[in-house]
C-alpha cells in the first residue's frame, strides 16, 4: 500500500469517527436537518473509501489506481469541510425549546427544504442556501451517498442565529425574516410602475460616478441590479417578519440591529437600517385599530421610531453618505446604494402587500394581528408579570396552546413595559437589579415555549 | 376556606383555584393537556406529569460534597454542583431508562405556582412506587412557589425502568395556609416574593447566615486541634 493512500485511508477513517461521535449528539427538538447532513458527509467518506478500495486492486493500473486516491482524498478534504455547516447545530447553544415552534413556521410557509438552525458567536440572523446535490452523481457515489443525497430536499437551508450570550427569546423573532428569505422568490412584486424611479436613480449614480472620475460601465449595471435584488429581498423578508410576528419583529430587529452596534448598516446587501425600522414603524401606525394603538391603550406604551434603537444612525444627506460610504464599500456600491434608497422606499409599500398577500394565501393563520395582539395582552401580560408564563389560555372552555408569535409579544410587551416590576423567581429581599428581571422573564418565556409547543404535540394526537 | 383544622384540598376546590379569576390568587399548574385525567372527580390531588430534561450523575473529581472551608470569607459555597450532572433532554416520544439504585434528577412538565395561601406536598404515584421508583425526597412546596418542580427519581428495585416524558409519574396534594390566628394567609401582599427553581441543579446548601455559622465553628474547631 502506498504511503499516500496509507495517510488517505487514516484520515478517512478519523473522519467516519467524527461523523458517528456528531451523529450521537442531541439536536434541539430532535430536528432531523442536521443528521441529514451528517449521513450525507457519512455517504462522501463511503465513496472516498471505495475508491479507496478500488486503488488496492491487485493489478489495477498504477496512474488509474493514483487518481483514484488523489480523488478520495479530496473527497475526504470536501467531507472535513462540509462538518463545518452542522457546527453550533447541537444543543449547547441553540435552546431545545425554540426548535420545533421554528419548525412549525417552515412548515406553514411552506418551505420544503430541509433546513437547519445552527447558532455561532456572531451578532448575526443569516439564511444559507447550499446546493450540493451534484454529489450524488459523482462517479462511483455509493449507495449510503445517493440514497443520503436524495434525502435532503435541495438546496439545504441553514438559519445561523446568535450563541447563548444573545440568543434572547424575545430576539428570535428575527427568525421570522430569514424564513422570509426562505420564500422570497414566492413573493411576486411588479416593479413595472416603479422603472422610472429606478432609471433616476441609476442615472444619478453615473453622475455621481462621473464626478468621482468613475465612468459608468456594463459591470456597474450589474452590479446595480444585484444590489436592487438584494434590497427588495431584504424588504420581502422584513415584510414576512412583520406579518408573522407583528410588533414582536419591529422591537426585535431594531433591538438586535442597535445591540450590534451596526451604524448605517447601508450596503450592497442590505439597505439602510433606518429605511427599514421608518418602514416596519409604519405599519405598526397602520389600519384601525393599529398595532401602536393596542400597545398605548392596553399598556399605555407610546412607541416612537426609535423606541428601542437610539444608537441606529440615520442617513446623511446624500453626498456626505456617499462619502461616508466610498472607503468602506467602494465608490460603484455606495453612489448606487445612495441613490438607490428613495427608489426602494417608493418600492416598499407594494413589497408589502406582495408579502401580505402570499401569507394571507398560503397560510392565513399564520398572519399576526392587532386583534391578536390585543387578546394575547388581555390574556396573559398581567399574569406573565405574577410569573405565569403564556402556555396556555382559555377560548371557548377548552384550554388551547399559545403561539410562539403571542409568546414573543407579550414577552416583549413585558421587557418594554413591565420589566421594573417583574418579579424574579429567586430572592427574598432587596430589589433585585433589572438584568436579573430580564434574565427571569426570559426564563419563563422559554418555558412558555417548551410547554405551549407540549400542548400543541398532545392535542395533535387527539 | 379557612378554620383552625389542617385543611386538604378537594379535587373540586382545586378545580376552583386553578381557574381563579384574580392573578395573585391563581393556582398554576400548566399546561394540563387532559384535565379530566389529572384531577379526577372525588380525590384530593392533582396528577403531574414527567417533564423533559433530566440531570444524570455519573462519575466525577468530586471528593465528598458540601465541605466548608474555615477560611472563605464570603458565603458562597466553595463547590458549585454544575459539573456533577450531565443534561438530558427527552423529547414526547423518547425515553430514558433508569437503572436499579440509579439516582437522577427530572422536572414535571407542568410549571407549577402556588399563591400565597396554598402550601403543596409532591407524592410518587403508587404505581410507580410498588415498581421501586422514589420520585420525591424533598416533598413539601412552599407557597409563592414557582416553577417546574425538581423530582429527585431513584430506582430501589432489581429492574430497570422506562420513563416517557408525559407521564404521569406524581400527584400534589395543597393545604390552606393560615396565619397565627387561623385565618388565609395574606393573598394580596405585593411584597411577596416567589422563591422556587430555575434551574435543577442546586446552587446552595446553606443559607449565607449559617454557612456564616458554620464556617466560624469550623474555624473554632480547627483551631482548637491545632492548641
Amino acid at each position: 500500500m502506498s504511503a499516500n493512500l496509507q495517510a488517505c485511508s487514516f484520515l478517512l477513517g478519523r473522519l467516519d469517527r467524527e461523523v458517528a461521535k456528531l451523529k450521537a449528539l442531541t439536536f434541539p427538538g430532535h430536528h432531523t436537518g442536521p443528521r441529514k447532513w451528517l449521513s450525507f458527509i457519512a455517504g462522501i467518506l463511503d465513496t472516498a473509501k471505495s475508491y479507496l478500495a478500488q486503488a488496492e486492486t491487485q493489478g489495477f493500473p498504477a496512474a488509474e489506481s493514483e487518481r483514484l486516491v488523489r480523488e478520495a482524498e479530496r473527497l475526504g478534504d470536501n467531507a472535513y469541510q462540509l462538518l463545518t455547516f452542522v457546527a453550533g447545530t447541537d444543543a449547547t447553544q441553540i435552546p431545545h425549546q425554540v426548535v420545533a415552534p421554528f419548525q412549525r413556521w417552515v412548515e406553514a410557509l411552506g418551505i420544503k427544504e430541509t433546513i437547519f438552525f445552527r447558532a455561532e458567536h456572531l451578532p448575526n440572523y443569516e439564511l444559507a442556501w447550499i446546493d450540493l446535490r451534484h454529489y450524488g452523481l459523482i462517479n462511483g457515489a455509493t449507495k449510503s451517498l445517493q440514497d443520503a443525497t436524495l434525502a435532503i430536499d435541495w438546496p439545504a437551508l441553514r438559519v445561523s442565529v446568535p450563541g447563548h450570550a444573545m440568543g434572547l427569546l424575545p430576539h428570535f423573532a428575527v427568525v421570522g425574516h430569514e424564513l422570509g428569505h426562505a420564500i422570497q422568490d414566492q413573493v411576486k412584486v411588479d416593479l413595472t410602475p416603479f422603472t422610472q424611479g429606478i432609471g433616476d436613480a441609476i442615472t444619478r449614480a453615473m453622475a455621481r460616478l462621473n464626478a468621482d472620475g468613475v465612468t459608468w460601465a456594463h459591470e456597474h449595471s450589474i452590479r446595480t441590479g444585484e444590489i436592487l435584488k438584494a434590497w427588495l429581498n431584504e424588504l420581502k423578508s422584513d415584510a414576512v417578519g412583520h406579518y408573522l410576528v407583528g410588533p414582536a419583529f419591529f422591537f426585535a430587529l431594531c433591538g438586535f440591529l442597535e445591540l450590534s452596534g451596526r451604524g448605517s448598516g447601508m450596503s450592497g446587501s442590505h439597505p439602510p437600517s433606518d429605511l427599514r425600522r421608518e418602514l416596519l414603524f409604519q405599519k405598526l401606525n397602520e389600519g384601525t385599530p393599529s398595532f401602536a394603538a393596542i400597545l398605548a391603550t392596553k399598556t399605555g406604551l407610546l412607541i416612537t421610531e426609535d423606541f428601542n434603537s437610539p444608537n441606529i444612525a440615520r442617513r446623511l444627506p446624500d453626498t456626505q453618505m456617499y462619502e461616508e460610504l466610498r472607503d468602506r464599500i467602494g465608490k460603484v456600491d455606495a453612489a448606487v446604494t445612495v441613490e438607490l434608497t428613495s427608489a426602494i422606499a417608493a418600492i416598499a409599500p407594494t413589497i408589502f402587500h406582495a408579502a401580505q398577500v402570499h401569507l394571507q394565501a398560503t397560510s392565513p393563520d399564520l398572519v399576526y394581528t392587532p386583534t391578536q395582539l390585543s387578546a394575547d395582552l388581555d390574556r396573559h401580560l398581567d399574569l406573565l408579570c405574577h410569573l405565569v408564563p403564556p402556555v396556555e389560555f382559555m377560548n371557548a372552555g377548552q384550554l388551547r396552546p399559545a403561539t410562539l408569535s403571542t409568546i414573543i409579544n407579550v414577552g416583549w410587551t413585558a421587557l418594554l413595559t413591565k420589566v421594573d416590576q417583574f418579579p424574579t423567581i429567586r430572592g427574598f429581599g432587596g430589589s433585585p437589579p433589572i438584568a436579573a428581571r430580564m434574565e427571569s422573564l426570559h426564563e419563563l418565556l422559554l418555558k412558555a415555549v417548551e410547554l405551549a409547543e407540549a400542548r400543541q404535540l398532545w392535542e395533535e394526537l387527539a | 376556606m379557612g378554620g383552625t383544622g389542617v385543611t386538604v384540598l378537594s379535587t373540586e376546590a382545586i378545580r376552583e383555584r386553578l381557574f381563579s379569576e384574580k392573578p395573585q390568587s391563581r393556582l398554576v399548574v400548566s399546561p394540563l393537556l387532559d384535565v379530566a385525567d389529572q384531577l379526577k372527580p372525588g380525590q384530593a390531588s392533582i396528577d403531574v406529569r414527567l417533564g423533559f430534561e433530566f440531570c444524570l450523575v455519573g462519575p466525577s473529581a468530586y471528593g465528598a460534597l458540601g465541605s466548608i472551608r474555615a477560611e472563605e470569607e464570603n458565603n458562597v459555597e466553595e463547590e458549585s454542583f454544575d459539573g456533577l450532572y450531565r443534561r438530558q433532554y427527552v423529547p414526547f416520544g423518547a425515553c430514558i431508562v433508569i437503572h436499579p439504585h440509579q439516582f437522577m434528577l427530572a422536572q414535571t412538565l407542568e410549571y407549577i405556582r402556588l399563591p400565597s395561601d396554598l402550601m403543596a406536598y409532591v407524592v410518587g404515584r403508587s404505581t410507580w412506587g410498588r415498581l421501586g421508583l422514589i420520585v420525591a425526597t424533598a416533598v413539601g412546596i412552599h407557597p409563592n412557589f414557582a416553577g417546574s418542580l425538581t423530582l429527585e427519581l431513584r430506582n430501589l428495585g432489581e429492574t430497570p425502568l422506562t420513563l416517557y416524558p408525559g407521564q404521569t409519574i406524581a400527584q400534589l396534594f395543597f393545604h390552606n395556609v393560615v396565619d397565627q390566628h387561623g385565618k388565609p394567609s395574606a393573598q394580596t401582599n405585593p411584597q411577596a416574593q416567589y422563591t422556587g427553581a430555575v434551574d435543577m441543579v442546586p446552587k446552595r446548601l446553606s443559607s449565607g447566615p449559617t454557612l456564616d455559622k458554620l464556617r466560624k465553628l469550623i474555624k473554632r474547631f480547627e483551631d482548637r486541634l491545632q492548641t
